[in-house]
């Protein structure tokens, strides 16, 4: 989906984009590694196994021994406390990297099938996400990119100017480690915009960046979601947070379309099972590209985490979304609405995932009605390096006053280098 | 005196009252450690709970536990006695780095911490006391003074139990851990909580 249209189209013609794109038109692409319910695992925090101290992304060492330790499943009970080995490593450990340098890579493919009420069924390959990436340490100072190629769908992270088929970079940033445990880390660059609870998931209602719904949700997504801007970020035990000046996406053109602002959150683990967060975004752009108006939006939120099994974690995510339009404009984007995420993620055997999510999301515009999801999924990492999922998708979309039923059936299957 | 509820306690039930409860302040100022025994036996149930908890760098926390506990006790002190090799974090491999590795419980396959008796203060009837007692921790063949704080509520025959105390590891010639760039800091809490019944 391209970031240029709709400024003069009816309200209708554009909410019937919004379905097209629900419906994989696009929004369907890369997702990198992110897990929440490691909190089932007494991992809070995410700077242990991840570069990127909120989550999700390149790994650390540690977090490639998790991969393999605690990730995908063992087949032998002999197995469970057996050395990862070099198998973990880049490349499945073809070659050693030196202790200050980080090496990744991502690849996801998938196949949809969709259906919405009144339209064709959609089937169609995807190239989710063919990504590299890498870090650079010198002492406390980090370089961190990301560089790929796009099909269609991560637009907003594109380097090129096709319509199509385009080189992309997700992230890309300099950062200084401070304080005696690397406690706090300053980064300046492109990053993934910290809020609430960060997730491979990144068409869900409280995310949704640019498609479905308008992109009514925060717009956090970590498929090109990401923005430039200064963030400091903050991990001790049983505490975490990361505050982000935000200076716009500066792959975004043209410049008016760039959103200025901050976003943030602060997550406390009273204990190694149970965890719970605000968050909070602020950001103003001259012209929204999806309603071509200046447009203030704000997200305010709650989330949390909880294991109270080994086998189970319950996440969820609340947040108050709002949006303001300048006076004297029309206020047909403007209001108040709410995005919320309940999900359950049962892990019976290692490595193999039931998933439930509930969401629902009332966009923030006049006259919208609430709509609602709910996904029933199933993830097996079930090799080094290697997971395959299915996501089984209905949704009541609200169009106008009206709803719209969709389903989806999304099947991918993940490997990373 | 037998302590149930979580623990049952096989006694020589001769003794006097109160020297069955010093030998439960010193359980409760063991603080983590646990017993398989001589003259008393400890029996795990009910919500009673002992936890180490040691923190790394990047806000690592882990916790390990452990439902083992043996008690001693002579006219000067009580020991209470842990296998450490019934300790468990949740993650297989790393209870193998810590057996193995760090504790070397081959070697030292368990650690006791000895409580004078002069330090313990018994609760009477329906109240709470609580203090701190200087004890001493036997671990990986080293000696080391540490200092236990402990609470102990007092209701009909039983007793609430909590105890805590912070080791060093370096007090004790352990190595830090370190695993794959993450370190280990080397201060560990210690928790005991338990319910133990005056039989």
């Amino acid at each position: 989906m391209t970031m240029d249209t709709r400024a003069t189209q009816p309200a209708l013609v554009r909410v019937g984009l919004a379905i097209a794109v629900v419906l994989g038109l696009g929004s369907w692409t890369g997702r990198a590694h992110a897990y929440g319910w490691m909190i089932a695992r007494d991992y809070t925090g995410c700077g242990t196994c991840h570069a990127d101290p909120s989550g999700g992304g390149l790994l650390t060492v540690y977090g490639r021994a998790q991969g393999e330790v605690l990730l995908r499943t063992r087949y032998s009970r002999v197995a469970a406390d057996e050395e990862p080995g070099r198998v973990k490593d880049f490349l499945f450990g073809a070659f050693a990297l030196p202790d200050s340098v980080l090496l990744g890579g991502e690849y996801r493919a998938g196949y949809l099938h969709s259906v919405a009420a009144g339209t064709a069924s959609i089937d169609k390959f995807l190239q989710m996400q063919s990504d590299l990436q890498g870090q650079v340490s010198f002492g406390r100072v980090r370089m961190n990119a990301s560089i790929g190629y796009d099909h269609n769908g991560a637009q907003a992270a594109r380097l090129t100017s096709a319509d199509r088929d385009n080189l992309i970079s997700r992230v890309h940033w300099l950062g200084v480690d401070l304080g005696a445990d690397n406690t706090w880390l300053v980064r300046v660059g492109r990053m993934n915009v910290p809020y609430g609870l960060r997730g491979i998931e990144h068409t869900f209602f409280i995310r949704s960046p640019t498609g479905p719904l308008f992109g009514a949700g925060v717009h956090d997504d970590i498929n090109a979601g990401q923005q430039h801007g200064v963030a400091l970020a903050y991990n001790v035990d049983g505490l975490r947070g990361e505050l982000m000046l935000i200076a716009g996406n500066l792959q975004l053109t043209p410049a008016a379309e760039r959103e200025q602002g901050y976003s943030g959150y602060l997550e406390w683990a009273p204990s190694v099972h149970v965890a719970v967060g605000v968050s909070t975004l602020i950001t103003q752009v001259s012209r929204e590209p999806l309603f071509q108006t200046a447009l203030t939006r704000q997200a305010h939120g709650l989330f949390g985490r909880f294991s109270p099994l080994r086998q189970l974690t319950i996440m969820s995510e609340v947040d108050l979304l709002v949006n303001a339009q300048p006076r004297g404009v029309s206020r047909a984007y403007s209001g108040t609405g709410y995005a919320a995420l309940l999900q359950a993620d049962c892990e019976p055997v290692q490595g193999l995932h039931f998933i439930l999510s509930g969401e629902a999301i009332a966009p923030p515009y006049v006259q919208t009605a609430t709509s609602y999801g709910g996904w029933g999924s199933v993830a097996w990492f079930f090799a080094p390096h290697t997971d395959v999922r299915v996501d089984a998708i209905l949704q009541s979309l609200g169009v106008g006053s009206q709803h719209v039923a969709a389903s989806t059936l999304l099947g991918q299957l993940h490997v990373y280098l | 005196m037998t302590i149930a509820r979580p623990f049952q306690w096989r006694a020589d039930t001769t003794k006097r009252d109160t020297t069955r409860a010093a030998v439960l302040l010193a359980l409760l100022a063991c603080a983590g450690m646990y017993p398989s025994n001589a003259r008393a036996k400890l029996a795990h149930q009910g919500a009673s709970s002992v936890q180490f908890t040691a923190l790394g760098s990047m806000g690592l926390k882990m916790v390990g536990t452990s439902s083992e506990l043996a008690i001693t006790e002579d006219a000067q002190s009580i020991s209470l006695l842990v296998k450490l090799t019934q300790l468990d974090t949740g993650i297989s491999l790393r209870d193998r780095h810590m057996r193995d590795k760090y504790l070397q419980v081959q070697k030292f396959p368990t650690t006791t911490l000895v409580v004078p008796r002069s330090g313990l203060k018994l609760p009477a009837q329906g109240a709470t006391s609580q203090g701190n007692v200087q004890a001493t921790l036997q671990l990986h063949g080293h000696e080391h003074p540490v200092s236990v704080q402990y609470q102990v509520q007092r209701h009909g025959t039983a007793f609430d139990v909590q105890g805590s105390l912070r080791l060093q590891m370096t007090d004790f010639d352990i190595i830090v851990p370190a695993y794959m760039g993450i370190t280990v800091k080397p201060d560990v809490d210690v928790v005991a909580k338990f319910v133990a019944a005056d039989l």
